[in-house]
């Protein structure tokens, strides 16, 4: 039998005082484990929600942020500032408007609405249509995602009548690339089909601005804009350029302002579990030394009756090192076991009770919940296989520091001690 | 052959120092049976403790087999310790969670013996020491104090040491196995050629060995020789 051998022969010695230790430092582990979950689930999400801000600004008239508005819109003129701000990397100009389905009667009569032989998705009477100079853009239609399911997408500055209709739309007017419908009297093509995150965009037809300008002859005029700037660093500087220049004439918003807020508070929770976790790895290695200090001191007898008939101070501290090691794997077990079981639910937990979800509910640039944000508090603590290695590393370093102490005094005992105490 | 010169061991104790080993010189010829008699505190066991390189001496010079022990390096205490010495102690000292072929095996593994080759010697000594069959495969807890004893013998023959140090050997059995232990170490002192230094204060186990060296106050008696053939 070797060191080692012996060393895990050891752990198993006295069968209470192996259970009490497993278990302690695997409910130790275990908590170091569960924050260690935390901590990157809210980083992921605190990542997949800055990407999903998009570096963005958004323009439209006071009260009416980006949505539709009826009467008064902002004009080319009074957006063609912007372009000359530092930071600017392009601008969407956005038309928007709403046409009732053919046979509704309508409560007012807004100069943007008219009647389409569209059958809107659901139970709302209007379909809405938006003029973009960037169609593809999911901001022009109040999403965040816009793909293209068939058919091609339509130049922003085409005059051709033509238009995207999103796949739920398509489904219900048994619409296809290539076919027709009516709207303001005019007939239009669909080129392309897509598919958007939300209801709003699924509700909404997509032509090109002069398209939509020439239908409901709003010539030179935008509902909103939607501006895009070189970073998401530059983003708080640019926006208050853009709300400098523009002034009282326009609302200038981006998703920044709500998201520092939800996210604020994501940190905070990152925070918590990041000192838990130290707290827990620090407990361990504590609870750890302690026990091992405990049985070397019981063994010092043997120890020095090691030393008597030959075993070096290295071959003993490899013994003792080992039956830490063992402990702690075995804790290991238990606290990985603990931490999958808990993990998610304790993540949970931290992130309700810290304010995030107060946070996801303030209103986007359309007037609704941000997109982005009405999902912060949606944490999936996925245990992967990051994780477990630090966890496993952790381990590592409470069972070296652990031992460490302990054979420093493996180290000091003395041989002729152990024949003394005869 | 072990020989002490002029060793002296003291320790600072309160205000003052205590003199366990005054100047003792000593000369053991290989294969002798010796006996360390004095009372409790005389430093019986502290001379012994020098001897097996356990605790180095004040002053003072210890050569075995030419070597003086008192000069080597931590590294090279530990292999004097595990080629050199062979320990038996009063309360046989083996780990408790090892079987006697375990315990047996133990110093071989510290000198780099491999496994099987010090399975089948652990087996020959315990043989030697008269204990067999299942007796073997025993931990100290089920065993009798004379079979741990056994087994701590074994365990000091191990690694074929020309020095056997016994602290009290038979301190803690009965006569007629406190008899049979003495026998045994007499005897492997006769048949391996090995040296037995025994501390003891019992005077039949002094009766046996070839020669007592008697301590007082750490001082080695000069009356030890002639004590010696008295005891004869």
């Amino acid at each position: 039998m070797t060191a080692v051998g012996r060393g895990i022969r050891n752990a198993f010695r006295n069968a209470v005082r192996m259970i009490s230790v497993v278990l302690i430092l695997g409910l130790a582990i275990g908590l170091s484990f569960v924050m260690l979950i935390a901590s990157h689930s809210v980083a992921a999400k605190v990542a997949t929600t800055l990407s999903a801000i998009g570096n963005t600004v958004n323009i439209g008239l006071p009260g009416y942020p980006t949505g539709l508005q009826l009467g008064k819109q902002l004009t080319i003129a009074e957006l063609a500032p912007v372009a000359h701000i530092h930071g600017v990397t392009s601008i969407d100009e956005i038309l928007s408007a709403a046409a009732q389905p053919r046979g509704k009667t309508q409560n007012a009569a807004p100069s943007a609405s008219a009647r389409t032989s569209l059958r809107p998705v659901n139970l709302s009477p209007a379909v809405y249509f938006s003029g973009s100079t960037q169609p593809t853009n999911p901001v022009s239609i109040g999403a965040s995602a816009l793909r293209i399911v068939s058919g091609h997408a339509i130049s922003g500055t085409s005059p051709a009548n033509s238009a995207m209709v999103s796949a739920a739309l398509a489904h219900q007017n048994g619409l296809k690339v290539g076919s027709t419908f009516t709207a303001y009297g005019k007939t239009l093509t669909v080129t392309a089909i897509f598919d958007s995150d939300n209801q709003s965009g699924n509700d909404t037809v997509v032509t090109s601005l002069p398209v939509l300008e020439r239908l409901t002859g709003g010539t030179d005029q935008v509902s909103s804009a939607v501006v895009t700037v070189a970073s998401l660093g530059e983003l708080a500087a640019t926006t208050s350029a853009i709300e400098h220049d523009l002034g009282p004439v326009a609302s200038v918003t981006s998703n920044l302002a709500d998201a520092s807020e939800a996210i604020g508070d994501l940190d905070s929770v990152q925070s918590i579990a990041l000192y838990s976790l130290i707290g827990a790895v620090a407990a361990a290695v504590v609870i750890l030394f302690l026990v091992m200090v405990m049985i070397v001191r019981e063994r010092k007898r043997e120890i020095g009756i090691l030393k008597a008939i030959g075993a070096s101070n290295r071959r003993i501290m490899a013994q003792f090192t080992t039956e830490a090691a063992t402990f702690t794997l075995l804790g290991l077990v238990v606290g990985l076991i603990a931490g999958i079981v808990t993990g998610s639910t304790v993540t949970s937990a931290l992130v309700s009770h810290s304010g995030v979800s107060s946070a996801t509910g303030s209103a986007g640039p359309s007037g609704a919940p941000s997109q982005f944000l009405s999902h912060l508090t949606d944490i999936n603590a996925q245990v992967g296989w990051g994780v477990i290695v630090y966890a496993v590393a952790a381990a590592v370093i409470v069972a070296v520091l652990a031992s460490a102490a302990t054979t420093w005094m493996i180290g000091r005992i003395q041989p002729a001690e152990a024949v003394r105490n005869e | 052959m072990l020989e002490a010169r002029e060793v002296t061991k003291s320790f600072r104790s309160g205000d003052g120092t205590v003199t366990a080993v005054n100047d003792v010189t000593m000369t053991i010829a290989g294969g002798e049976f010796i006996a360390i008699v004095g009372r409790s505190g005389s430093g019986k066991t502290t001379l012994m403790n020098m001897l097996g390189a356990l605790e180095q001496p004040t002053s003072g010079m210890i050569f075995v087999d030419g070597q003086d022990i008192t000069q080597l390096s931590p590294g090279e205490l530990v292999h004097y310790r595990g080629r050199k010495i062979g320990f038996v102690f009063q309360s046989y000292n083996l780990v408790p969670n090892l079987t006697s072929t375990e315990n047996v095996m133990l110093p071989m593994e510290f000198i780099g013996v491999g496994k099987s080759e010090r399975r089948t010697r652990a087996r020959q000594l315990l043989e030697q020491v008269e204990l067999t069959g299942a007796k073997q495969q025993r931990k100290p807890g089920r065993m009798s104090g004379g079979e741990q004893q056994r087994v701590a013998i074994a365990r000091a023959l191990a690694n074929k040491p020309s020095i056997i140090l016994a602290d009290e050997p038979a301190g803690n059995l009965d006569s007629q196995t406190s008899s049979t232990i003495i026998e045994l170490l007499r005897g492997l002192s006769r048949s391996e050629g090995t040296t037995v230094i025994v501390v003891t204060h019992d005077a039949t186990i002094a009766y046996q060995a070839d020669r007592v060296l008697q301590l007082e106050d750490g001082r080695l008696l000069p009356s030890t020789q002639a004590a010696d053939e008295d005891v004869r």
